[in-house]
């Protein structure tokens, strides 16, 4: 039996875990009950993707020794990759609760969001994906698991809504917002129209209305932006985003008073609102009250450092008034958060170019 | 008798330009002028009323395109030089054309045309006489004196590089492109302007270059994302185009000229799409600088450093972004003092859901964005903008904005997304406060009338002292409009002739001081979109009847005073010798 251990070991230090197999088995014969020799032989099939002769080994290997957590992950992932999700699902649950090894919970994590995600389990893999942020935020397939949730989530509310209230103005809600990310205007306003017909007071509809006039390419609608964000305001007062889009629509107009005190009416009630404190910056530049505007640039900029307008303006302000270190520091972390966005732009870009419509 | 007070250079003839100003004031097209002034509305200040005399010009031109503008290239074009070529003193007309993809891979040409002025408010087509209407796939036109003759020469930028005309001084034209070592200029070349950007005396040429564009290997229609408007399907770009990078030709002073891009720092090797360039000495240290407005991209400013080299600055001059610094479609490209602060100010022309971009010039190369407070930003949102300029319409001594729109697809008149292929074009009259007042619902129908604008020039087409506009369209005939009825201003041009300058002066300053009025303009090849206003400088003078004091700073560093010059009439100025009999200005 030890020469057979040995042979083993040689033959996977020498990385031929095709020699090492057929020992395994051998010492396998001789004592079944050989917690290692079962793991060993389990994880070397399973990496030759050869799960159905896997499983036994790893499944008699946990008898043995229950607390094999990774050989656990493994066997999860082995049952789910054969067809067996529900007992791929008990497996990977148990392992990575309780694996300790980062690399391998993110892996027996994944599958298990996959697991969960194809029986339609998303508040389950909602709550995997949560701990495996905490675990690896920075992982692209953390993140890229998190956007595919969402969107199943999302597909999963409009064809529940669809079967449960299609006439509904929720219904007419879900829709516009749709059309309204595919870029098709007339058919949002449409719908955040008829959702407001149906319930002139259900809540957002007045104020995603207000943003599909405010960006349409037609004039006359924009100019009724305004008064959707004043029945936006109208339903609930607290309504800081539309405070601070209507002072967009002021400034844009030249009333800069008027839009003074609706960005200042936002950040009463969101202090920390970076694109409020930029909007109203922008309004005292326009008022020539540069030393309040620095002031909010910079405090935007501290608040949302990704604030493209906050940098920009800051630079041209600071150089302006001769800060020229100052300005050229800022117009650096513009230029940096432009890369990055442009990045992400071009993900998106080709995200939409893959996705059919 | 003709009215052609620039005949006169500084003699005083106050008999005769009496009995002319008259004359002038009636204008050329009385029942126009009538219907315009019945319809006018009454509002603070007189508008003139732009009238469309097109049809009494005689002029019969058709800008070439095709119906569905499948292919970004099929948009672009339609650019109008104003060019004085047989140096009578009388601005002549030249309008590109252009054919589409299927006439262009067909092998068919379009034909581009040379208007000459016939001096009684009309013109005739020379283009046969002259050689100039097949250069190529024909975008714009600049005019310059590469070989410094005086005769204006004509430079067409193609999809395909550039073709440069040299004017013969007998009413033709030679194609002396590849002579002048311009034929390795290949690529889709738009906006172009000749300058002399090391003080050599010479005019050197700098081109601005779009995108990579292969006839033989065009994207689909409507084929990705970046080939849709609002969800419609429309043609690919300029998102998604690769660019190409721009040139400077150093002038030899042989005929020829050598590709300096690379040892002057202009090449632009980011590979934005280039379209409007314009040289000019931004920051008045006198060495030519360089602005190019980028389709997409950042606009560049390229400050002269002098020894050959310039530095790209737009960033921290604060011109490369729009004040948010965001990259604009910037298009077309005016310069001009319409503060009265002696420096030249920048309004670029945009894409639509983008505004009409207004950078006051500070001063030491520092720009500010004051479209929004200077209030032509929210006019202009909606409208896809060309050529533009600032412009006197009514001689008060204060430079007022005209801007011409368009769309580029046609598929949204089918849409019903509130946006219309053709657009109106817009004029905003300055309120001498750094505002402009959006006046385009007050100045005649045919401002308003829409059009599928492209290329605007400006200039006196009939020197009596109202400045006309030619607009030439991407689609169908261009308009010539006459600013009618408005109030009785007086005003005063200059041609210049450089000596130890370049022959057109190209880029000499003229300060002109009348009463309260202090402005200054100067002289430039380009601009615009794609095209070419008149080289003469016109000023309106107001209520003043005489220039007390006008100061020409020549390219050559030399400056020149001349004092109480009167007023209503064009003055010929040769370096050196002051004002002269024009015919002794001209070669």
């Amino acid at each position: 039996m030890a020469a057979l251990d040995q042979q083993v070991q040689q033959y996977l230090q020498q990385q031929k875990p095709q020699l090492a197999i057929p020992v395994l088995a051998e010492i396998i014969s001789l004592d079944s009950k050989n917690v290692s020799a079962q793991a060993n032989l389990g994880v070397l099939l399973f990496f030759q993707a050869n799960y159905g002769a896997a499983i036994p080994h790893m499944k008699a290997a946990l008898q043995l020794k229950p607390d094999l957590w990774k050989i656990e992950a493994l066997l999860g992932i082995a049952q789910n990759r054969i067809g067996n999700p529900r007992e791929a699902q008990e497996h990977l649950e148990r392992a990575f609760s309780n694996l300790d090894d980062k690399k391998i919970q993110v892996e027996a994590g994944l599958e298990l969001i996959a697991v969960d995600s194809a029986s339609t389990r998303f508040d389950k893999a909602l709550s995997v994906v949560a701990r495996l942020e905490e675990l690896a935020p920075q992982d692209p397939q953390v993140l890229f698991a998190e956007y595919q949730i969402s969107r199943h989530v999302t597909d999963q509310a409009l064809l529940s809504m669809l079967v449960a209230a299609p006439d509904s103005a929720e219904m007419h809600m879900m829709m516009g917002g749709e059309l309204g990310r595919q870029g098709d205007h007339t058919g949002a306003i449409a719908q955040f129209r008829e959702a407001i017909r149906l319930n002139p007071v259900l809540p957002g509809a007045h104020f995603e209305l207000a943003e599909q006039l405010r960006t349409s390419p037609d004039p006359a609608l924009n100019a009724q932006a305004e008064s959707e964000y004043r029945a936006a305001l109208k339903a609930n007062q607290y309504d800081e985003t539309a405070w601070r889009q209507l002072g967009g629509v002021m400034a844009a107009r030249s009333e800069f008073k008027t839009a003074e005190e609706d960005y200042k009416r936002a950040l009463a009630l969101q202090p920390k609102d970076a694109d409020a404190k930029t909007g109203l910056a922008i309004v005292l530049i326009s008022l020539n009250r540069t030393n309040e505007a620095i002031s909010l640039l910079e405090e935007a900029s501290k608040d949302d450092p990704t604030n493209l307008v906050a940098h920009y303006r800051l630079s041209m302000l600071y150089r302006r008034a001769g800060r020229t270190a100052e300005a050229e520091r800022e117009m650096d972390a513009f230029h940096h958060y432009t890369e990055v966005k442009d990045k992400l732009g071009k993900i998106f870009k080709q995200l939409q170019q893959s996705s059919p419509k | 008798m003709k009215c052609s007070p620039q005949q006169w250079a500084a003699t005083p003839a106050l008999a005769i330009l009496g009995v002319c100003l008259q004359a002038q004031h009636a204008g050329p097209s009385p029942p126009a002028r009538k219907a315009a002034a019945q319809s006018r509305p009454q509002p603070q200040r007189l508008i003139p009323q732009l009238t469309d005399i097109t049809a009494s010009t005689g002029i019969h031109f058709k800008h070439l395109a095709s119906p569905d503008k499948k292919y970004i290239v099929e948009s672009m074009s339609g650019g109008v030089a104003l060019i004085d070529y047989d140096r009578d003193g009388w601005p002549d007309i030249y309008f590109t054309n252009a054919p589409d993809v299927d006439m262009e891979l067909a092998g068919r040409k379009a034909r581009s045309a040379l208007f000459r002025n016939n001096h009684d408010g009309t013109f005739s087509d020379v283009t046969d006489r002259a050689g100039v209407g097949y250069p190529c796939w024909a975008n714009g036109a600049v005019v310059g004196d590469y070989n410094n003759d005086g005769w204006p020469d004509l430079l067409v930028t193609c999809f395909g590089g550039v073709v440069l005309y040299r004017n013969n001084g007998d009413g033709t034209f030679a194609d002396v492109t590849r002579q002048a070592g311009l034929g390795g200029d290949t690529l889709w070349a738009m906006g172009a302007a000749f300058g002399d950007y090391d003080g050599d005396g010479l005019q050197d040429l700098f081109v601005s270059h779009y995108a990579a564009y292969d006839l033989h290997d065009l994207p689909a229609f409507g084929s990705m994302v970046t080939c849709t408007y609002y969800a419609i399907k429309v043609q690919c770009g300029p998102a998604g185009l690769k660019g190409s990078p721009d040139n400077l030709y150093h002038n030899n002073g042989d005929g020829t000229f050598t590709d300096v891009s690379r040892q002057t720092g202009v090449t632009d090797p980011q590979k934005l799409l280039g379209l409007t360039a314009v040289w000019s000495d931004f920051n008045e240290d006198g060495k030519l600088d360089l602005f190019v407005a980028n389709d997409g991209g950042q606009n560049h400013l390229y400050r002269n450093d002098g020894g050959g080299r310039f530095t790209e600055i737009g960033f921290q001059a604060g011109v490369a972004l729009d004040e948010n610094g965001k990259a604009l479609a910037n298009m077309g490209v005016a310069l001009g003092d319409y503060l009265h602060t002696g420096r030249f100010s920048i309004a670029i022309s945009h894409f639509s859901d983008q505004y009409f971009e207004l950078f006051r010039n500070d001063g030491a190369m520092n720009f500010t964005d004051v479209s929004n407070v200077a209030g032509i930003a929210r006019p202009t949102l909606h409208y896809v903008g060309w050529g533009d300029a600032f412009y006197d319409i009514d001689n008060d001594g204060w430079l007022d904005l005209i801007l011409v729109n368009g769309h580029v697809y046609p598929q949204v008149d089918q849409a019903n997304i509130g946006v219309r292929f053709r657009e109106p074009s817009l004029l905003f009259v300055n309120r001498r406060d750094g505002t402009f007042r959006d006046v385009s619902g007050e100045a005649g129908a045919a401002l308003k009338l829409p059009r599928v604008g492209r290329g605007l020039a400006i200039g006196d087409l009939f020197n009596d002292g109202v400045q006309e506009v030619v607009i030439e369209a991407l689609e169908g005939e261009p308009a010539i409009l006459r600013p009618e009825g408005g109030p009785r201003n007086h005003w005063i041009s200059f041609e210049l002739s450089g000596a130890s300058s370049n022959k057109l002066a190209l880029n000499a300053r003229v300060k002109v001081i009348a009463g309260d009025l202090a402005q200054t303009d100067e002289v430039r090849s380009g601009g615009s979109y794609l095209s070419q206003s008149d080289l003469r400088l016109h000023f309106g003078l107001a209520a003043h009847r005489t220039a007390e004091k006008v100061e020409i700073s020549w390219p050559s560093g030399a400056t020149e005073v001349l004092t109480n010059l009167v007023a209503d009439r064009t003055y010929c100025i040769q370096q050196g010798t002051g004002a002269v009999p024009c015919p002794r200005i001209r070669p």
